[in-house]
């Protein structure tokens, strides 16, 4: 997803705090859910043209909707967002009747729909899209300007969906295998969308269309209009699967301070195909691109608003500084390629895949330019901002979003794990595996916990519904009397058995395993009640016969 | 000691070029000629200011009673100091300190004036009275002149004529490296610091003056003057004697501290007062952690005091010179390249810490100044881990290291007050994290530091004496680790190859008999101390990515795969 929103910011947030106390209604379920009108279809190419017009805030366009037919239907259902108006929909030349249900549209089909076919159909639609309150943590359309002047029109849609300004299958779970995406603005402007910029063609009213092509399937919230007075300089890096194009569109004006700023992309980059293995779209190349909100991670045109500032804004969420070391949107938008963009969840439920994963790879580029423990330190100084409210995963179907705690204690979760593994270049082939296993695809969360209990040779299954399902952290209790440290886990799901490492006086470190149940180990050192529990565990622990203010509380 | 020199003007430039001029800044080194120079030459008048020479061993600083009076007008100081000692064996030549173009004017014991010989900056005095053993006798040596400027203060220098930026005189001295006889004439040896001593400064009406210890008294004079009447009850370093003469104004705080009420005493010029107000206060938090970590403040009886400076600081004891112009970092950057750097003021943090180890424990020979400077920096370390954990305080001490040189050892010449560079500070820190590591019990490690300070509380000290009591503290023989990282410029070296599910391993690049124990995550078989020697040992690791073991970054050595590429992983 987009990035975390800073402080009270996050409680602003309308869709997160919208989960909270919500019902949910029928055209939630129809928006969140793999209904029966979207079942039978899966959708292999949009063929999106849309003219923007800056003038009156409207927009008018047409997308072609090529799909597979899985199993025979009549009834599709196609999205779009009120208050935009469908014209009409075609299919094999002929127009369709249809129906309109809130933001959703049930088109009868007049041919035959055999399993196996091809076949497309049309929409066309117009009208002046939502405009964005906050973005990116809303969506919609943004129409503004420059700091000289010139328009400057972009598009965020995550969580409202990009039904917001096209027609589609608005389902996290069906990604198109490529997309044209073909723009047309007015001859002062330059449209910089995903992909590779195929043509650019000058129309006799003073418009010009920007035809760009995604290769590789793409998320429908990442397909994106950035329009304005963009300036473009390239690189290439040496990259894992060979030449990887870099390709930078900054306002004309902040060239130079692109020039400076955007020098990280390559150490990140270089940083994550280390990790994750290699950058998953080389057809597409690597975009950064200037937007008028603080960042999203657009696939292959990851959209740039940090004032071209170190941090987050010029803060460092962590609160050590280490996160005023790097840019935080290039860092954490670009980790998002692969955990969010190749590897994409079918339910906003899961969506600490996204932001668990960028979240923890913000400590690893740490770990990349400075030391693993500096990465850690910085995942560390993340803890104060989890706030335990809610689960972090949220509920199905209803295109909701767990906790806000998916970033933080996601991130932490997976620090915690790689201290499990206790081998870093296990713990690596498992990150790696994931993108490869994954390459290109949606999933559950689900299947991410398994594929890491299979790869680490762990059963993490407690571990993940002790972070991800509850609000619990888990407590390490202890005491020691008469010469014996006696231990158990509380605040734990029942059956949590997580190994932990703990320097105890006199016995050096150690893997202990607790259970619910006391256990006891022989710690005759005096200070043995002075033992620490490594910092790298997202856990509390506890002394239960020191007094109760002098408790150890987790970071 | 002083903070280590880094005078590159904070500029903005790419990372990368910071860190280079991080590293030519250090390269220059603090401040002796000498230090600089590879293969220095030390003269006579090296030996008799930095050896416990004759004229110097038989007796023992008891008192210093130091009267100056301070003259910006014409940048001059004329005084006296009464100096008491106890003879500890009959002599009857004494040897005193004090540095040209200053100019003795006499010595006077018992009511007569000596006949004094000078050699270059000492002066051999002929004392007339026969000195028994176990006797206390003053000599009294007056002096004036206008006092030597060295590099820029603090890492030489003895007196510092500036003024504040409205214009108003302001004068300071810094003297660690030329020594305190820069300015004021005493047996200028580390290894003996008075009891107790007085320190009286007479400066002009419109200055307010503020050196080490309590304020016992103000006196107008009849000139236009007022004196300050500073009482030291410790025993005093002598470069840690200071004045600090300004358009001062004072706000005070009280702890409550390991060992009572500690009174805080802050003395920002006074147009700074608010500014002072806002960013001193870190020093409690300071002085919580450093109580933790390394016993009580050491200096109840003289109090806690912050004075502002018009160089960059100095741990002039219980009067530490401050003078980071109220920015995060040092001068407004981060030596570790981490950010943690910015977390805290530079020079509260790190020249507190020498009041525990510098002040509290005092090297006696600059050539184990690593016994200040490594825990100073250390202490940068453990300051980090108390506000942001552990792994925090590991991750800034890791990025101090790419200051390190390895150009000469950390351990100098000794006995001519040589200062051998800046791996003290930052490899020093590393090898005490090192050092933590091996003891891997946390508990125990604090006792060790604790005990250090308890155990040679207001005394100086030799190197080794520290390096005996922390190996018989910590329970383990230390010293081939000590020899290693102290008296050689070798990275001990991790070899290893990994061939048929058999890792071998061994140190290279290490002094004979090393032993050092190493934690290293061995994939298959998960993090393990191992125990190197210069022998290959062997160790089953049939995993097939066991070559891609990783050495435990706190340790400070560099690891090689023999079997590999040339391009190994080495440490940073």
């Amino acid at each position: 997803m987009r990035i975390v929103a800073l402080l009270a910011a996050a409680t602003l947030c309308p869709h997160l705090l919208a989960a909270q106390a919500r019902t949910y209604t029928h055209a939630d379920t129809l928006r969140g859910s793999n209904g029966p009108d979207r079942a039978w279809w899966d959708a292999t190419f949009y063929d999106l043209h849309v003219r923007v017009s800056p003038a009156d805030s409207s927009i008018r366009g047409v997308n072609g909707i090529t799909y597979r037919v899985l199993r025979p239907a009549r009834e599709m259902q196609i999205d779009l967002q009120v208050p935009l108006l469908v014209d009409s929909m075609v299919q094999d030349g002929r127009t369709l009747a249809y129906r309109r249900d809130g933001n959703a549209f049930f088109v009868t089909l007049r041919a035959a729909q055999r399993a196996g076919e091809v076949k497309t159909v049309t929409v066309y639609y117009h009208g002046r899209p939502r405009v964005a309150v906050r973005p990116p943590w809303d969506g919609g359309f943004t129409w503004t300007t420059d700091s000289l002047g010139h328009r400057w029109v972009a598009t965020t849609d995550e969580g409202l969906g990009a039904s917001v300004w096209w027609p589609l299958k608005d389902y996290l779970g069906d990604e198109p295998d490529s997309q044209r995406i073909a723009i047309t603005v007015p001859d002062s402007m330059v449209d910089v969308s995903n992909g590779r910029l195929r043509s650019t063609t000058h129309n006799p009213d003073g418009t010009t269309t920007f035809e760009w092509f995604v290769a590789d399937p793409i998320n429908s919230y990442d397909v994106v209009v950035n329009a304005g007075d963009y300036a473009h300089y390239a690189d290439t890096l040496d990259g894992a699967a060979g030449k990887l194009s870099l390709d930078f569109w900054p306002l004309a004006y902040h060239l130079d301070a692109a020039k400076a700023q955007w020098r990280q992309v390559i150490p990140m980059l270089h940083c994550f195909e280390h990790w994750f293995g290699p950058y998953p779209w080389y057809r597409d190349g690597y975009k950064l691109v200037e937007a008028p909100h603080l960042g999203m991670e657009h696939q292959s045109a990851v959209a740039y608003g940090n004032h071209f500032r170190n941090g987050y804004l010029g803060f460092d969420l962590s609160g050590t500084g280490i996160g005023l070391q790097w840019d935080f949107i290039i860092v954490h938008e670009s980790a998002h390629e692969w955990f969010g963009n190749n590897i994409s969840v079918q339910d906003h439920a899961d969506m600490w895949v996204h932001e668990g994963f960028a979240n923890y790879a913000e400590g690893l580029y740490t770990e990349c330019r400075l030391s693993e423990a500096a990465g850690e330190a910085y995942l560390i100084g993340l803890r104060k901002r989890i706030r335990n409210d809610r689960p972090v995963v949220g509920p199905y179907g209803v295109n909701s979003d767990g906790s806000g705690d998916m970033y933080a204690k996601g991130a932490n979760m997976l620090l915690t794990i790689r201290q499990l593994v206790d081998d870093d270049a296990r713990w690596r082939d498992v990150l790696r595996g994931l993108n490869h296993t994954f390459w290109h695809q949606t999933v559950t969360g689900r299947q991410v916990e398994d594929y890491l209990s299979r790869e680490t040779g762990l059963d993490l299954s407690k571990v993940f519904e002790e972070y991800l399902t509850t609000t619990m952290v888990p407590e390490f209790d202890y005491k020691v009397e008469n010469g014996t440290l006696s231990f158990r886990w509380a605040d734990v799901v029942p059956g949590f058995a997580m190994p932990v490492r703990v320097q105890i006086p006199g016995l050096g470190t150690r893997w202990l395993h607790p259970t619910e149940g006391w256990q006891t180990l022989a710690a005759p050192d005096p200070e043995a009640a002075q033992l620490e529990v490594d910092e790298g565990f997202y856990v509390r622990s506890r002394n239960l016969l020191a007094p109760a203010a002098d408790s150890t509380g987790g970071r | 000691m002083r903070p280590p020199l880094h005078p590159t003007p904070p500029t903005p430039c790419p990372l990368a070029m910071r860190a280079l001029a991080l590293l030519a800044a250090l390269a220059a080194g603090p401040f002796t000629a000498a230090a600089q120079n590879p293969t220095p030459t030390y003269t006579r008048a090296d030996s008799l200011r930095g050896s416990n020479g004759p004229g110097r061993s038989w007796w023992d600083v008891a008192f210093y009673d130091l009267h100056v009076r301070v003259q910006p007008a014409d940048s001059s100081i004329a005084g006296y100091d009464g100096i008491t000692y106890r003879v500890l064996r009959p002599a009857q030549e004494m040897q005193l300190d004090l540095q040209a173009p200053l100019v003795l004017d006499s010595v006077v014991q018992d009511a007569r004036r000596l006949a004094v010989r000078r050699d270059s900056n000492a002066y051999f005095v002929t004392l007339v009275g026969r000195q028994r053993p176990g006797e206390t006798r003053t000599v009294t040596a007056y002096y004036h002149g206008q006092p030597g400027r060295g590099r820029p203060a603090p890492w030489s220098s003895g007196f510092v004529w500036a003024r504040d930026s409205l214009g108003a005189p302001w004068v300071a001295t810094s003297d660690e490296g030329p020594g305190a006889s820069i300015w004021w004439p005493l047996k200028d040896y580390l290894g003996d610091e008075p009891d107790s001593q007085r320190i009286a400064v007479t400066v002009p009406d419109s200055m307010v003056e503020v050196s080490n210890g309590r304020l016992r008294r103000t006196t107008p004079g009849p000139d236009g003057t007022t004196t300050y009447e500073w009482f030291v009850a410790d025993p005093i370093n002598t470069y840690g004697v200071a004045i600090n003469a300004g358009r001062y104004v004072h706000f005070a705080d009280t702890l409550d501290g390991e060992d009572g009420k500690l009174s805080l005493d802050f003395w920002p010029l006074a147009y700074h007062l608010d500014t002072a107000r806002v960013v001193w206060p870190q020093a409690k938090t300071m002085l919580r952690c450093f109580e933790h970590w390394f016993g009580p403040y050491p200096w109840y009886a003289d109090g806690f005091k912050l004075i502002e400076t018009p160089y960059l600081g100095m741990e002039h004891q219980s009067g530490i010179a401050y003078g980071n112009r109220f920015l995060r970092g040092y001068l407004g950057r981060d030596l570790s390249g981490t950010g943690l750097g910015l977390g805290w003021d530079y020079i509260v943090i790190h020249e507190s810490a020498h009041e525990w180890f510098g002040n509290n424990i005092t090297a006696r020979d600059y050539a184990d100044m690593w016994v200040h400077e490594a825990f100073a920096t250390y202490a940068e370390g453990l300051y980090t881990e108390c506000r942001l954990g552990r792994t925090a305080g590991a991750a800034y001490l890791i990025g101090l290291r790419r200051g390190i040189q390895n150009a000469r050892p950390i351990v100098g010449p000794r006995g001519v007050t040589a200062w051998s560079g800046n791996d003290m500070y930052f490899k020093g820190a590393s090898l005490l994290m090192t050092l933590r590591q091996i003891v891997d019990d946390d508990a125990r490690w604090r006792d060790v530091l604790r005990g250090l300070n308890h155990t040679f509380r207001h005394q100086t000290v030799t190197g080794q004496e520290v390096e005996d009591a922390i190996s018989r503290t910590a329970g383990m023989d230390l010293s081939k680790v000590f020899q290693q990282y102290l008296t050689t410029t070798m990275v001990p070296e991790f070899d290893y190859q990994v061939e048929h599910g058999v890792l071998s391993y061994r140190w290279t690049n290490v002094v004979r008999g090393f032993d050092m124990p190493l934690r290293v995550q061995i994939p298959g078989l998960g993090t393990r101390l191992l125990q190197p020697t210069e022998a290959w040992q062997t160790l089953a690791a049939p995993d097939p990515e066991a070559a891609q073991l990783e050495v435990d970054e706190r340790f400070y050595v560099t690891a090689r795969n023999v079997a590999a590429a040339p391009d190994s992983g080495a440490g940073r």
